[in-house]
């Protein structure tokens, strides 16, 4: 239990956050993050060296937001629970809160697929060749993913980016 | 000269290049305007999308975790025995029922009602078979005796 304890402290953030940006609500982020580490704790048997934790656990994390990704699908409005919760940290509150907002959203109207890669790559910081180990999708697969998605986010975002 | 693609400067501006490749791609762009142009544009919106900062001070879940990872672990092996004895009754449910349908099946022989003996009848006329249509599977003796009976009496 001390080891697992420990494995969530050092890894609950990142994948809490992941799961925050995929799903948009903090109270599914955690829903997500829990179930990935009891999924690892009932599991770890399983637990193959040759692959890092963090990259086990992202997979389980990326399973298990599109799995609920798919479901809002069917459900609509399942998901945006807190959506409307933007997060602190820059100067100006007022503003910052908007063009997070506006980031946040943009983020959200990416497909599926476009959006856990970029999440994967800006966010968590991952090379491609980790994101295609972690989501089980070829790495031209995830190049052309991210290529989609960048392009789709300088559209949406351009009047953010004249600003800058 | 062959340009960069968008996934090489993709690799570039998340830091995932090698140092030749790094070095090769810096050459490539300092001599090439369409891939420095755009290569400014994901910069752009890589710094952008960098404004969305998710951190969510004081939430420490690993308390939750490690309770929650205790009682799934406990529950299991009654859950698990609830849904051995759930299973069994209804397995032993489902086999005295089909027995009991069997026997039931074998000791009951119900009378045929009008409308079949009317078809059954009907069926035996087309057939010029009506004279031998009895209520018992020994049909054809009974008319055989009945008719036997019947010459008997003429010739008394």
């Amino acid at each position: 239990m001390d080891a697992l304890g420990e494995l969530v402290r050092r890894h609950q953030q990142n994948i809490q956050a992941l799961a925050y940006r995929t799903l948009g609500s903090w109270d599914f982020a955690e829903d997500v993050a829990q179930e990935v580490f009891l999924r690892v704790y009932h599991s770890a048997g399983k637990y193959q060296p040759k692959a890092k934790v963090s990259t086990w656990l992202y997979r389980i994390a990326v399973n298990l937001c599109l799995d609920a990704m798919r479901r809002s699908k069917r459900a609509p409005a399942a998901l945006s629970k807190d959506a409307d919760l933007p997060v602190r940290s820059v100067p100006d509150p007022l503003e910052a809160s908007e063009r997070v907002e506006i980031i946040r959203q943009a983020v959200a109207d990416l497909p599926d697929r476009q959006k856990t890669v970029l999440n994967l790559h800006r966010y968590e910081g991952l090379s491609h060749r980790d994101i295609a180990e972690v989501t089980g999708w070829s790495q031209p697969a995830v190049e052309s993913l991210l290529v989609r998605a960048y392009a789709n986010l300088r559209k949406s975002l351009s009047k953010l980016m004249e600003e800058s | 000269m062959q340009h960069l693609t968008e996934a090489q400067l993709l690799d570039l501006i998340g830091g995932h290049s090698g140092s030749d490749e790094r070095a090769a791609a810096e050459d490539h762009l300092a001599a090439c305007e369409s891939c420095r142009r755009l290569n400014q544009q994901l910069v752009n919106t890589w710094e952008v999308l960098g404004q969305w900062e998710t951190i969510r001070p004081g939430r420490d879940i690993s308390e939750r975790i490690v309770i929650a990872a205790g009682s799934r672990g406990m529950r299991c092996p009654s859950a698990w025995r609830r849904f051995a004895l759930v299973a069994l009754k209804t397995a032993a449910s489902i086999v005295l029922a089909a027995a009991i349908g069997y026997a039931a099946g074998r000791s009951y022989r119900p009378e045929p009602s009008a409308a079949a003996r009317n078809l059954k009848q009907q069926a035996a006329a087309s057939l010029y078979l009506d004279t031998f249509e009895s209520g018992t599977p020994a049909g054809l003796s009974e008319y055989v005796l009945a008719a036997t009976k019947e010459s008997g009496e003429k010739e008394q």
